[in-house]
């Protein structure tokens, strides 16, 4: 555990400016802050490098979802998420993911579709694999086993000509023919 | 039957393969991708572009993001998604996905694949998987083009399992006898086999750590003639399996022949296909063992392995593993099958050892890098215990090709590439520290490979077997081998019972192991190399390369890449990237 001493912190800056701190070690886990930081140590320009001051700009994501990218890097610093293992070797996502605090952290009533894809396309940005694991597997779960049609409804898809659904359906037939959960 | 045609030697070209040949692909999409500057050209307002309101939702994730995604869900539900949109449809049938569902099942309830199971696709073998011992009949998948689809990533998807083969590759050249001639066209030397003796071998080639393509040394082997007939195949192996693995699988699977032989008919495979690379096919004493090997003796006594030949005349270059008796040994003598676009990704050989690949059936092309001379794209650690290298075959020349022709070009002559054809009834000569790549070139691919030590790489190879015990591979998961740790010592000893501690060459050998590498592939570690260095992992037994770990595959290539400029902000439309291949 980390002492009560201070701790050295980090500034993320969101697309519209807004600022967000947290310990250097948390915020490390995102590529985008490790290389920042890289970058900045070669500066031969900076003497005195002030540590207090060390800044990332987050150009790309937004205010609310920068929040909550650090909200997930700070607890992950406290509470490492488990690695999600392939084959997943659970039919359910608290079942692979038995960490409540990561599953509250994706549930549904904390976070909108247009959120979990916006966290999506932070963490690939951000280079944060847990994160990105995490929402990958949300999203795996919101369509395991729903039929074509509550897909689209998920994911706001256009649909298919009668043609091409009748064709589908037909190659398909075979996991319409068993009953399975 | 193929002729065989010769180039006349005088118009021995220079290599010069350039890399938009790789991209005037042999097939198109099997479901009608085309990159995304298209979009503008056909000026379509279609369902799959990212201007449309319903799709931009879904298009919002990178395509590796979705087959992240795609790439946790089980069968049931991809096969669900397949159908919701044409975006799923094409995403959703990437064959890597399938693959690994087949892999995942196989695995767990410890099967194999058998012909009647694999059928035209990754899919429809998942399928029958489902099917299996039901009655049930399934409709083969039969890829629907689906208009107006532009990705480029799953554009150069396609491009890094379908790239052409150039023609520059197919040719044969006639052998010559002088090396000059082909190392400065940047092709390896090709020596006919009639003209190779034990001398010419060993001072030319092994000593100097030169690597050469004994034309036509295997022709008439058994196995040439009979070895083409997949009939005669399978009744040699019949009832065994073989272990496929390639490194992008996440599992290595086990197939009948006929069922890797019916894989290899796919007119696509995936990126980084699967090929069978199997230790115990040419043991001494199986059936095909006989097809090679007196053989092998009769038109190359300077590769034969013979423990007879130990105490013969000194320049005979002879394999010294055999004092440790077969079996005892590290695992030195594969049979490899493959498809079209198969191979190995560039891997130093394991254990320090020279080897030599004789291809039997298929055309190979190979790229060889001096030692130390790193391949563009390579990234080995400090202590070449780990190489990163998140390539397939194909990606690598999608992306390098350039490079590599400018090494070709305009390294210094020692530091330059070199490549070569091997025709079937050709050996080459891979000696040991150098990088190599192989392509299958055509449907069907066998060759037979084998690594050994003789006199010209005693020194290193004992020094690689004390200071880098932990990348000593082919012996850690056989029971009756004799350990990493103890190898060097027990090796060393059987050696000198063999020929007596006072052995000139033995004792400079000893000397120096102990003092210097002789050859620059192989390093001594440094204190400040930590920095590229993830824990230690044990090398793969399955690729007989040491350390090399490819993580070639969609999913991990999804899952590991952080492309910080292709992305996008959310709140604003993503911009089309501009490309007109």
């Amino acid at each position: 555990m980390t002492s009560e001493a201070k701790r050295e912190m980090v500034l993320l800056r969101s697309a519209e400016g807004s600022e967000f701190f947290l310990p250097i070690e948390a915020a490390e886990v995102a590529e985008l802050v490790r290389d920042s930081l890289d970058e900045n140590e070669d500066d031969d320009d900076d003497d005195q490098r002030n540590k207090e001051q060390r800044e990332v700009d987050v150009i790309r994501v937004s205010c609310d979802c920068l929040a909550k990218v650090v909200d997930f890097l700070k607890h992950h610093d406290e509470e490492p998420m488990t690695e999600i293992p392939t084959p997943l070797g659970g039919n359910s996502f608290e079942e692979v993911m038995p960490q409540q605090w990561y599953q509250n952290f994706v549930a549904d009533d904390n976070m909108s579709q247009e959120m979990l894809f916006e966290l999506l396309t932070a963490a690939n940005y951000m280079g944060i694999k847990p994160l990105l694991d995490l929402a990958c597997l949300k999203v795996t779960f919101q369509l395991n086993g729903k039929s074509a049609e509550e897909i689209r409804l998920i994911l706001n898809l256009p649909e298919l000509t009668p043609e091409e659904e009748r064709l589908a359906r037909e190659e398909h037939r075979w996991i319409f023919e068993d009953n399975y959960p | 039957m193929v002729q065989v045609r010769f180039s006349e030697p005088t118009k021995l070209a220079k290599d010069n393969v350039q890399w938009h040949e790789f991209l005037s692909l042999e097939s198109p999409h099997p479901y009608g991708v085309l990159p995304s500057g298209n979009a503008l050209v056909n000026n379509s307002t279609t369902t799959t572009s990212r201007n449309n309101p319903k799709q931009a939702f879904v298009r919002q994730l990178r395509d590796e993001t979705w087959l992240s995604i795609l790439g946790f869900c089980n069968g049931y539900s991809l096969s669900r998604l397949v159908q919701s949109c044409r975006y799923f449809y094409v995403a959703g049938h990437q064959p890597e996905l399938w693959r690994d569902l087949v892999l995942y099942q196989l695995h767990a309830s410890q099967s194999h694949l058998s012909r009647d199971v694999m059928g035209d696709s990754w899919k429809d073998c998942f399928i029958r998987l489902q099917h299996q011992g039901k009655q049930r009949h399934s409709i083969p998948h039969k890829p629907l083009k689906i208009s107006g689809f532009y990705s480029d990533d799953l554009y150069r998807l396609h491009s890094c399992r379908a790239f052409c083969i150039p023609p520059a590759w197919l040719e044969e050249h006639a052998p010559l006898d002088n090396p000059q001639h082909w190392t400065s066209k940047g092709l390896v030397p090709c020596i006919a086999a009639a003209t190779m003796t034990s001398e010419k071998f060993i001072t030319e080639f092994e000593q100097p750590n030169q690597p050469v393509v004994i034309k036509g040394a295997a022709t008439s082997w058994k196995a040439c003639k009979d070895w083409k007939d997949p009939q005669y195949m399978r009744q040699q192996t019949q009832g065994r399996t073989f272990r496929a693995t390639s490194g992008a699988a996440p599992l290595p699977a086990n197939f009948t022949l006929d069922a890797f032989q019916q894989y290899c008919s796919q007119p696509i495979l995936e990126e980084a296909p699967l090929y069978l690379f199997d230790r115990e096919a040419l043991q001494p004493h199986s059936p095909l063992h006989d097809d090679f090997y007196p053989d092998l003796q009769r038109t190359c006594p300077y590769l034969d392995p013979a423990p007879t030949l130990l105490d013969t005349d000194d320049k005979v270059g002879h394999d010294l593993f055999q004092v440790l008796g077969e079996g005892k040994r590290p695992d030195h003598t594969w049979a490899i099958l493959g498809g079209s676009h198969s191979g190995s990704v560039f891997h130093i050989d394991p254990n320090a050892t020279h080897a030599w690949n004789a291809a039997i059936c298929g055309r190979k092309r190979w790229i060889f890098y001096p030692p130390s001379i790193t391949p563009p794209g390579i990234h080995p650690s400090a202590d070449g215990d780990e190489v990163a290298l998140p390539l397939s075959i194909g990606e690598w020349i999608l992306t390098f090709w350039r490079d590599h022709q400018e090494r070709k070009k305009n390294a210094p002559p020692h530091e330059r590439p070199l490549e070569c054809t091997a025709h079937p009834g050709d050996v080459v000569f891979v000696p040991h520290g150098w990088w190599h790549m192989v392509i299958n070139l055509d449907q069907v691919n066998i060759a037979i490979t084998h690594n050994y030590v003789s006199r010209s790489n005693l020194g290193n190879l004992l020094r690689f077997l004390r200071q880098k015990e932990e990348q000593i591979s082919g012996c850690r998961d056989r029971a009756e081998s004799i350990k990493p740790e103890q190898l060097h010592n027990v090796f060393l000893t059987a050696l000198q019972q063999q020929f007596g501690t006072d052995a000139p060459w033995l004792v400079a050998a000893q000397q120096q192991a102990e003092s210097h590498w002789t050859c620059k592939a192989w390093k001594d570690d440094d204190d400040n190399n930590n920095n590229n260095k993830q824990s230690r992992k044990r090398p793969l037994e399955d690729t007989g390369a040491s350390g090399v770990k490819t993580t070639t595959s969609v999913m991990a290539k999804a899952k590991t890449s952080t492309n910080v400029e292709q992305s996008t902000t959310v709140a604003s439309n993503a911009p089309f990237s501009f490309s007109f291949l």
